[in-house]
């Protein structure tokens, strides 16, 4: 009788947040403050599929969703992106029965990898995608070692990971495990022979600490390795991108499914393939797969477009704090032929107060932007300063760079002069001071 | 003549783009009209510290500063030769922890440390001790700001470098941070500490070129630093009044 009613309270705290618009932790919260292992008493779906990692969670999870739904599976994920137990607990109650038991085929988690402990303790996923771990956030983080410590407590022996064979941290779950499934991207044309971050998190191997060797590199630390001292290395692909041409705008999966991409950053390339990866495991043909997610634009604002005087614009939402999002970002930007201007703006790191750490942006490779398709760099916010000292320490033409600490200033002056595409560059937790200002599309 | 740089483990302990102290130290030196020569390596084995007039470490991982250490120990002697003989030196992060007696982990295994201080370390794997910090010192009028972010508390010791005024201390009984020998400078701020305390990369010039003949300090304002050190401080200390009210 308990779970019956605590099930109906979430599901009416459910329905009238989504009338006020209130996010969706609260119901499952209160929830879980009144029956506090409610996850273990419900009857879940044969496919518990998480994702988790880094970046690319949301993007990722975004596809899944919608491969599965395209073909004819029901699937029931938290879209919003409230990600630690709470929020899963909203999830899987308001798409249950009240007699507890979920009615979609597959269940799908985006899941914090902090955080993933608490929840999967009263239940826990049959699949499990981790895609990497970076320096994300490190100001609550710590490092991504003492991510991968966290993240390690959540993973359970009966469950099956899925792991991006070619992030070595993330790689190491692997071990003692058998049925682990990988995916990866082979050596491309855009592969590089050297690490092209400021830092390198690859010199030393997770497992013993001896020194790596890398046969490529994708981005960062992100491509082939092996350790010279141990013998561990990257490890062979159940789904792998065999191809990409980027000029045109497609890659192969598994050496016959091609898929076209709306958006051909190296991200995005690895968000389809884990979602590959996941739908392939759910029992969905490969060409269907492919069919269901060729040219697909992402509808969660990561990418966005909007108009600003004689300018079109693309706004790339990054994340502060996390050098390799913004790595691929300017990689992006600096790979497109037409003439561009970038504008940067840091303005609040964190939504929640002020923090001097900016430590994050010397780990980004603005010389990224050291590019003859680049015209103007505008740099915004509060952090102005921060940026046009990290900047003075590029190979850029200095004169390109101009600091504007008032975002609106800095808007008008943009919206005044020249007609050049415009790239931003910010974060979520910015984006609205971009997109309060210009014409979005 | 150059002002030799040395920045020790810069693979193995650059958690939090600790690069950049050395990058403006570098600049620094050169608006002084002076030479700075950098070697960077991850490894002591080929170096005399006695060669050097700066060596930086920065932060690692849990596991990287033991690494470091096991290869510190190495030339433990020479390393405490240099800070005697008064080598100015700048160890921030866990780095500051390889000064003192010792390291122990959260397993309870202790990994003896360079001792030039009488201070010891345990790291701990539940919390993560991280947030703003404001300190300021008994050689410097200007507070510094910047930022902690450790797993462990410090405790004895002797010759403290700051007094925080926001911030995580060496351990939770006392307001004390870091910790001063001869000019050897150790505090777990991380990242850039020379990067958002302009006075301080000042000071250390003045420290590092007191020897060279004709040399007269320049005041040199930058921008862009001194905006940022204003700002976070600003913007620190009304985070302070709020709690206070």
């Amino acid at each position: 009788m308990k779970l019956f009613f605590v099930i109906l309270i979430c599901k009416l705290l459910k329905f009238a947040g989504s009338i006020i618009g209130k996010g969706s932790s609260l119901p499952g919260q209160i929830a879980l403050k009144l029956y506090p292992n409610i996850l273990s008493k419900i009857k879940l779906p044969k496919y518990i599929i998480a994702v988790t990692g880094s970046n690319g969670k949301t993007s990722t999870v975004e596809m899944i969703a919608t491969i599965l739904k395209k073909n004819g599976r029901t699937v029931a994920y938290n879209k919003e992106g409230s990600n630690q137990i709470e929020g899963v607990t909203t999830l899987v109650l308001s798409n249950c029965t009240l007699g507890g038991k979920m009615n979609s085929d597959i269940l799908l988690i985006e899941s914090d990898e902090r955080y993933a402990r608490y929840t999967f303790k009263y239940f826990h996923p049959t699949h499990y995608i981790i895609t990497n771990l970076y320096r994300d956030q490190l100001t609550r983080n710590g490092h991504p070692q003492w991510v991968y410590e966290a993240l390690s407590h959540s993973i359970h022996d009966d469950t099956q990971l899925i792991l991006n064979a070619d992030d070595p941290l993330i790689s190491r779950f692997a071990n003692g495990r058998d049925n682990t499934l990988w995916f990866g991207v082979d050596k491309l044309k855009t592969s590089l022979s050297y690490n092209d971050g400021v830092y390198n998190d690859g010199v030393y191997c997770p497992v013993c600490g001896g020194r790596m060797t890398y046969g490529y590199y994708h981005y960062n630390h992100i491509g082939s390795y092996s350790c010279n001292a141990c013998g561990f290395k990257r490890a062979d692909t159940n789904f792998t991108v065999t191809n990409a041409d980027m000029d045109k705008g497609e890659i192969t999966v598994n050496g016959k499914y091609t898929i076209p991409l709306a958006f051909t950053g190296m991200y995005n390339v690895y968000n389809i393939l884990a979602a590959f990866a996941a739908c392939a495991i759910a029992g969905i043909d490969g060409a269907a797969i492919a069919g269901s997610i060729g040219n697909y634009m992402l509808k969660n604002g990561r990418i966005m477009r909007f108009r600003l005087g004689s300018h079109d614009g693309t706004l790339l939402t990054s994340k502060h704090e996390n050098s390799v999002s913004y790595d691929q970002s300017l990689k992006y930007i600096a790979s497109r032929d037409e003439q561009c201007s970038v504008i940067v703006i840091v303005d609040a790191i964190s939504r929640k107060y002020f923090t001097g750490e900016t430590s994050w942006l010397w780990d980004i490779n603005f010389d990224h932007l050291n590019s003859k398709n680049v015209e103007n760099i505008y740099l915004t916010g509060t952090y102005v300063n921060d940026l046009a000292l990290r900047f003075s320490f590029t190979g850029i033409d200095q004169s390109i760079i101009k600091p504007i600490a008032d975002i609106q200033q800095c808007i008008d002056y943009i919206k005044e002069s020249g007609s050049e595409k415009l790239y931003c560059v910010t974060c979520f937790s910015d984006k609205e001071k971009l997109l309060s200002r210009v014409e979005v599309l | 003549m150059a002002i030799k740089i040395l920045h020790l483990y810069n693979n193995l302990m650059n958690l939090y783009g600790e690069y950049a102290n050395v990058s403006i130290l570098a600049r620094h030196i050169s608006q002084q009209g002076l030479e700075a020569e950098i070697t960077r390596t991850d490894s002591c084995s080929y170096i005399n510290f006695s060669d050097f007039e700066f060596i930086y470490i920065g932060s690692g991982t849990e596991a990287a500063q033991k690494a470091a250490l096991a290869d510190l120990l190495k030339k433990k002697d020479e390393f405490c030769a240099a800070a005697n003989s008064g080598t100015v030196m700048l160890l921030t992060g866990n780095a500051f922890e390889m000064l003192g007696k010792a390291v122990t982990d959260a397993y309870g295994k202790r990994f003896e440390a360079i001792g030039l201080c009488d201070f010891e370390t345990t790291e701990s794997y539940e919390k993560r001790l991280t947030g703003d910090a404001i300190c300021s010192c008994s050689f410097m009028t200007e507070p510094f700001v910047g930022f902690i972010n450790k797993c462990s508390t410090t405790t004895k010791t002797e010759n403290p470098l700051f007094t925080m005024q926001m911030g995580y201390a060496n351990n939770a009984s006392e307001p004390y941070e870091g910790c001063r020998f001869n000019n050897v400078f150790g505090t777990h701020l991380i990242g850039p500490v020379f990067v958002k305390n302009p006075h301080f990369t000042a000071y250390i010039i003045k420290l590092l070129a007191k020897d060279i003949d004709g040399f007269k300090y320049k005041k040199i304002v930058n921008l862009y630093e001194q905006g940022a050190y204003e700002i976070t401080l600003r913007e620190l200390r009304n985070r302070l009044k709020a709690t206070a009210d």
